[in-house]
């Protein structure tokens, strides 16, 4: 489970987001919002303060059928806590 | 954690931190949620706080410095220090440049002054910039930046006598790649790099350019423009004659003979290169030859026959090695045509001189062009002899750079005139403009080179010292009738370069001028009557 953290985000609204302690990835669909918060704070050693997630809009393949589907995290931590994996 | 997170703001280069925290405090300031105000604000006054320090810590030290050291020969070297803070700037500049220029998945086309897209004037991380971009390729722009930035600094130290286009950066580019190879290419510390510049050299007058005094050896005098004007006159009317070949009998004065010539040093006995030639030309009948004795040699001979006789080269032979020396001539008669000359009357006048109306109208305007001719040919001597002694009075060292711009420049001279005569093709032309044929033309032609670049510095130096002047009119129609020369040759031109080169030879034409007044000039007798 160390990488359930499948992509780090960096989009100008993720970098946007990081000065005020917020993380965006994508994770695994099937995680809820406990889940990806007991994660990331056993993980990290961090305190979250909130999840958000939101699941993309559904993309097709080239070949017919659809991508796989991920979920997008955006996690809040603690003031002065921070991600390394952002760094 | 928190050190890694303040860690990781750090990498955010002052400028944009400063920038993010006024983003913040304004914009999104209506936007943010009540549970943030005071953890924002704390984090505002920590960028403020460490912009403030960033600016005292820069005011210090954020001069470029330069250090000058004079190497003699017209170069001096400059070692210019170029702070952190100037990097930093160069790096900000080539930041905000690349985003303006790339489009990064993920955000905004970035544009400094605000585009219609929503948080278009917001940079994207350095980081971001840097890995899209390339580490290498960045570095190598933040280097040439820098150079940019801190470069014209430096040289305001040299402006008043650097020469234009003369720096050259002594430091290989790889060392100045090494200041940005912090992480995200952020500068690691000082530059140090030097750059030789090529001043304006200091002349030494040896003696007083105001008091020069030259002698002029005249081209010809009245006497011998008359005796000029006749010959010219003569081939111009044998020219109209008819041709009839000769076989029957030897050569005789006023014959046409084409000959096989050959000349060895009559002590020596090496060949004289010079002089061979084949199929040879002469008019026996024409007033003046230049060779004394050639004639006489040859007078007789029949088609076919070979002579071999001893001639002493005159006094004023165009090569001066040859002067006096005696040579045998070798002379093989080729084709003897006999010459029928037609009378001058009146009827053939016009073709003798274009437009005269009789014998001795052509004569006269003859004469009167030969005059010209003779005035052009003294003002040109009088003009050389005076530079020539400007230049001999005048101890300067010469910038190599500017021999070498002169040595091309006569270089696509000689190109352009050889163009213009049609002599050679275009292919012919672009061979002889390769590269190393203009430095074989450097290398060998060094001297010829070198004395004019002296002449010029001294005419230049003439031109600042006196405080010549060069009104508006002179100027403009003198760039009027550069133009026009290239259009009627249909050449390609510059025209900044243009105008650089029509001030030059105004210059040069008003420094020839205040030297004529002031000089004093003895016109001698032409050479033969000494």
């Amino acid at each position: 489970m160390i990488d359930f953290i499948k992509r780090v985000i960096v989009t100008q609204k993720s970098t946007t987001l990081l000065e005020s302690e917020r993380y965006t990835f994508d994770v695994d669909v099937h995680l809820k919002k406990t889940d990806i918060k007991t994660l990331v704070e056993d993980l990290y050693g961090v305190q979250v303060i909130s999840v958000n997630t939101h699941r993309l809009p559904r993309k097709k393949s080239a070949f017919g059928g659809v991508r796989p589907r991920t979920k997008r995290a955006i996690i809040r931590l603690k003031s002065g806590d921070s991600l390394p994996i952002f760094d | 954690m928190a050190s890694s997170s303040a860690a990781s703001m750090s990498t955010i280069s002052s400028a944009a931190a400063f920038r993010a925290g006024r983003r913040r405090s304004t914009a999104r300031r209506s936007r943010a949620t009540p549970t943030t105000p005071t953890r924002r604000g704390g984090h505002r006054r920590a960028d403020a706080a460490r912009f403030s320090v960033r600016v005292v810590a820069a005011a210090t030290n954020d001069e470029v410095t330069v250090k000058q050291t004079d190497l003699g020969d017209c170069k001096v070297r400059l070692e210019v220090t170029v702070p952190t803070a100037v990097q930093t700037e160069a790096r900000q500049n080539c930041l905000e440049g690349f985003a303006e220029k790339t489009q990064i998945p993920g955000f905004a086309q970035y544009k400094k002054s605000g585009g219609r897209k929503k948080g278009a004037n917001v940079l994207p991380p350095a980081g971001v910039i840097v890995n899209f971009v390339g580490e290498k390729e960045f570095g190598a722009a933040c280097a040439e930046e820098m150079l940019q930035l801190s470069l014209p600094k430096a040289m305001e130290v040299v402006s008043a006598t650097a020469l234009q286009d003369s720096e050259k950066i002594e430091t290989s580019f790889d060392d100045l790649l090494k200041a940005f190879s912090g992480k995200e290419c952020e500068p690691t510390g000082d530059v140090i790099y030097s750059v030789t510049v090529e001043v304006v050299p200091t002349i030494k007058w040896t003696g007083d350019y105001r008091k020069l005094s030259v002698t002029v050896t005249s081209p010809g005098d009245d006497e011998t423009d008359a005796l000029e004007a006749e010959a010219i006159f003569n081939t111009r009317l044998r020219g109209l004659g008819t041709m009839r070949v000769v076989v029957d009998r030897g050569l005789e004065i006023g014959d046409q003979a084409v000959m096989d010539l050959e000349a060895v040093n009559a002590e020596t006995r090496s060949p004289i290169d010079g002089i061979k030639q084949k199929k040879f030309s002469l008019d026996t009948g024409a007033a003046r030859v230049n060779l004394p004795g050639l004639i006489d040699g040859i007078i007789g001979m029949k088609l076919g026959e070979q002579r071999t006789f001893p001639i002493t080269m005159p006094n004023d032979w165009p090569q001066a090695f040859l002067r006096g020396v005696t040579a045998d001539f070798t002379v093989d008669l080729r084709e003897v045509f006999e010459n029928t000359v037609p009378d001058p009357t009146d009827d053939i006048a016009s073709q003798i001189y274009p437009d005269a109306t009789s014998i001795a109208e052509a004569k006269e305007k003859i004469l009167e062009a030969q005059k010209e001719n003779t005035k052009a040919m003294l003002e040109q001597a009088t003009n050389e002899a005076l530079v020539d002694a400007l230049a001999a009075i005048c101890d300067a060292p010469l910038p190599a750079s500017i021999v070498e711009e002169t040595g091309r420049q006569m270089y696509s001279e000689k190109m352009l005139e050889a163009q213009i005569g049609q002599q050679m093709s275009m292919d012919v032309i672009n061979q002889l403009a390769a590269p190393e044929m203009v430095d074989e033309y450097l290398r060998t032609n060094k001297e010829s080179i070198e004395l004019i670049v002296r002449r010029t510095v001294a005419c230049e130096e003439l031109f600042r010292l006196e405080n010549i002047e060069v009104t508006e009119e002179e100027f403009k129609a003198e760039v009027v009738s550069a133009k026009e020369e290239f259009e009627r040759y249909g050449t390609e031109y510059d025209v900044q370069r243009l105008v650089e080169q029509a001030g030059e030879v105004i210059e040069a034409r008003k420094s020839l001028d205040w030297l004529r007044e002031h000089a004093t000039i003895t016109i001698a007798p032409p050479a033969g009557k000494q």
